[in-house]
């Protein structure tokens, strides 16, 4: 049994159940839904996931639920299956960060692997979206003067001109560092900039 | 020469003439024997006249009895004449009486031959000269009466009653012209001859000294005859020329019929179905390819007719010879290297007498050019509903990729299922079963697109526009929802069925709700399009597709529905004008508004169904 979740969103029930029957032999879970409003109506299940979902449904389509999915930062991606090929269709549902645009009728040799790719892709963003926090977890335990030093550190400046920057010591700068390094569990600049690199809510000073 | 001698003479001459006139009438007219009744009557009163002016100046007893025993010649014949005048020409009185009353005076001419002097007289004695009025001077004979002028009296009385009988049998009848002419003629008859009759039977009887005579009375006869038969001769001159007037003007009418025939092209034809000859106008033999025309018989116009048209015409006239009625027939000819041409002849049947057809007569009409626009037009139908499903194909793309999403997904499934797990039959099973299903599905997909881009003449049949609205709406669906287009449906339950062409008709709504959804693209307002069924007043169907897009521009209302107008950038202008010919041929209406609250209606309304097959 893989792990993973397949959302199928279709109002055509044959195509649900045909597809739900492909993804279940897969390996993966599947839940299905009829139209974009219940799978909004419903809470999301823990683990990997992404959806396949039909782009033209009554009521509300595919993109303007992927509109909604991005609104909610679930991070599921989305592929969309399509009956009726238009390039411009594609451009938009790509626009709109669609993992991938299949069109219907799709062969398994070309959907089981890219949805693969897609639970992969959300694994590690999950993953990555996990140490992001624990790292800003770190972050918040600094000093406002620790991260004003480590600011100053990421964009590349030594010890004596972060001195110089800051109006202090160059003694009280290597304190400020050292402590800094040790609560952020870096044993290095680089790591410490890789780490910087995923903080989105804060811009080096 | 005395005044009674001019007035006798006047008279004479006054019966000499009148008889003469309808002598030569009836000349002209053998049939009119009551001319010659009357004509022979007018001789016979002159020649009794003439006898009686030649007795008034007698010389001797003997000379007057032997004027006055021929005297009785004329008068007997004036007795059958005016029997026969009143028999024959007024078809009056009894005829027994008649034949009794001249048949005794014919008898009463034996006597006068053969006894006495003459039948009044059986000697006559002496003469008395009388001197009258004026100083006229005239003779009257005295004698012994004769016993058998009670024949000639007898005749009289019955002659009398024939008239007098005659005149009150027309009184008792139904008022008309001819009564009132039979009244006047039959009692002034009776009159004079009654008076004549009483004047003479007093001179002789009871010794009344005036001429014997019977000219006043009967000159008054003659007078009222002729004043009747000369009413006639005046009529028959009135009619004649009022025949010549409706003559000429059936000539301008019949005249004026050929010129509209040669105008609008017919053909006329008659068939006489006794003789089995067959008369053809000219255009008739040119439209049926047969060399002449004229009169020829059916067997030349098989010949010359092409074996197929002619079991067309045949086919439609033989069911209306046994049932009557009219019959049409369509029909095309193939000249010999010349084009197929259609004719329509329409025509009915004469029965005789005794129920059997007598004579078909019909009229031929050249259709080629209608029937070669109404292919036209379906081409044009046609072809604008390929145009209109290549703009579609999106949507049928998504009809027919639903089911083959759901076989190919299926089928891949239990492919893996059978290498996981080849004892989960049931669940192959499953697979299969939903296989099957969606490959029906896309077959009626498939067969409805068929239906509609196939090419085929108007079939007109039974039509639930609600159905319809709901077919079309299935085909549309996805396109609609890809222009992010809600789609609100107000049908009317128990919707009237229509009269119509199903896939043309689907082909006026798809354009319409194209056209609508066309009209809301791009725009941020809600884009609802309301497709609306209802029944008119007048017992027919009205449909109505409603946007809410920019409206059309008032100056554009009437043009829309133009070939080759549009307001689309990319659009041929074809799609409304094709619907307007479809709903035309419907005998419907098509025309649009502009909402109240923004957008527009494109409204079409179709008759009640029988309407097209009046």
């Amino acid at each position: 049994m893989k792990a993973g979740t397949v959302f199928v969103i279709d109002d055509e029930a044959t195509v649900r159940q045909g597809l739900s029957r492909l993804l279940r032999m897969a390996g993966w879970d599947v839940v299905t839904h009829e139209s974009a409003r219940s799978f909004l109506d419903t809470s999301l299940p823990e683990g990997d996931g992404c959806i396949l979902l039909d782009m033209h449904m009554p009521g509300m389509t595919g993109p303007e639920l992927h509109d909604a999915l991005r609104e909610s930062a679930s991070g599921l991606p989305v592929i969309y299956l399509t009956g009726q090929c238009s390039v411009s269709d594609g451009v938009r549902a790509m626009k709109k960060g669609a993992f991938d645009f299949l069109e219907k009728p799709v062969d398994a040799k070309v959907l089981l692997p890219t949805i693969e790719k897609a639970l992969a892709t959300h694994r590690s963003l999950q993953e990555r979206q996990q140490r992001n926090g624990e790292f800003e977890q770190r972050f918040s335990t600094l000093s406002p003067r620790e991260r004003s030093v480590l600011d100053h550190v990421v964009v590349g400046l030594q010890n004596k001109h972060i001195s110089a920057e800051m109006g202090i010591a160059e003694k009280t700068v290597k304190k400020y560092r050292g402590r800094a390094m040790v609560k952020m569990r870096c044993r290095s600049v680089a790591e410490l900039v890789r780490l910087y690199a995923t903080l989105e809510n804060h811009e080096p000073a | 020469m005395n005044w009674i001698d001019v007035c006798w003479i006047v008279m004479a001459a006054a019966c000499l003439t009148l008889a003469s006139v309808h002598l030569l009438i009836w000349n002209h007219q053998k049939r009119e024997t009551a001319q010659l009744s009357f004509a022979i009557a007018g001789f016979a009163v002159m020649l009794t006249g003439v006898f009686e002016v030649l007795a008034m100046h007698a010389d001797s007893p003997q000379r007057y009895a032997e004027l006055m025993r021929w005297a009785h010649l004329p008068l007997a014949i004036l007795v059958v004449a005016l029997v026969a005048f009143v028999r024959l020409h007024l078809g009056a009185g009894r005829a027994w009486l008649g034949h009794l009353a001249w048949g005794l005076r014919a008898v009463a001419l034996v006597p006068n031959f053969t006894t006495g002097v003459n039948v009044n007289f059986l000697e006559v004695n002496q003469l008395l000269e009388i001197e009258a009025v004026g100083g006229a001077h005239f003779v009257t004979p005295v004698g012994i009466a004769n016993p058998w002028m009670a024949l000639v009296q007898l005749s009289n009385v019955l002659l009398v009653a024939f008239f007098i009988d005659a005149a009150i049998a027309a009184w008792r009848g139904a008022p008309s012209r001819e009564r009132d002419r039979t009244i006047r003629i039959c009692s002034s008859l009776g009159l004079f001859v009654g008076a004549s009759m009483a004047w003479n039977t007093a001179i002789i009887v009871g010794g009344v000294q005036f001429p014997l005579a019977v000219l006043p009375a009967f000159t008054g006869v003659v007078l009222v005859m002729s004043y009747e038969l000369g009413g006639d001769v005046v009529r028959a001159a009135q009619l004649a020329r009022d025949l010549s007037a409706s003559e000429a003007t059936l000539r301008r009418s019949e005249q004026r019929i050929e010129d509209a025939v040669v105008a609008a092209g017919f053909g006329l034809w008659e068939w006489d179905c006794v003789t089995q000859e067959v008369w053809l106008s000219p255009r008739a033999s040119e439209l049926l390819g047969v060399d002449k025309g004229g009169l020829l018989d059916r067997g030349q116009l098989r010949g010359n007719m092409d074996p197929a048209s002619l079991l067309a015409l045949e086919g439609a006239i033989d069911p209306m010879l046994e049932n009557g009625g009219e019959f049409l027939s369509e029909f095309s000819i193939r000249d010999v290297n010349g084009p197929i041409r259609w004719l329509v002849s329409r025509g009915q049947c004469e029965f005789d007498g005794s129920g059997k057809p007598a004579i078909v007569r019909g009229v031929l009409v050249d259709i080629t050019a209608r029937k070669e626009a109404a292919t036209q037009r379906d081409e044009l139908i046609h072809l604008s509903r390929v145009a209109l499903f290549a703009e579609l194909s999106g949507s049928l793309a998504h009809e027919l990729n639903q089911p083959l999403m759901s076989i190919l997904s299926n089928a891949q499934a239990a492919q893996g299922i059978l290498v996981q797990d080849p004892g989960n039959l049931q669940e192959v099973s499953d697979c299969l079963a939903d296989i099957v299903e969606s490959d029906k599905h896309a077959g009626e997909v498939i067969q409805r697109l068929r239906m509609m881009l196939r090419k085929q003449p108007s079939v007109f049949r039974d039509v639930q526009l609600n159905d319809l609205v709901r077919d079309v709406l299935r085909i549309i669906r996805v396109d609609l929802t890809a222009k992010g287009i809600d789609v609100h449906l107000q049908l009317q339950p128990g919707l009237p069925m229509s009269d119509g062409d199903v896939v043309q008709l689907q082909q006026v709504l798809l354009n319409l709700i194209v056209n609508a959804s066309d009209a809301m693209q791009g725009q941020d307002r809600d884009r609802l399009l309301t497709v609306a069924t209802r029944s008119s007043q007048d017992g027919g169907v009205e449909v109505s597709v409603a946007d809410q897009g920019t409206g059309i521009a008032p100056a554009d209302l009437e043009h829309i529905f133009s070939p080759f107008v549009t307001t689309k950038p990319a659009g041929m202008g074809l799609g409304l004008a094709v619907c307007t010919t479809i709903i035309q041929s419907h005998r419907g209406r098509l025309w649009a508004t502009n909402n109240h609250h923004g957008g527009a209606t494109v409204l079409f309304t179709l008759p009640p169904r029988g309407t097209l097959a009046q």
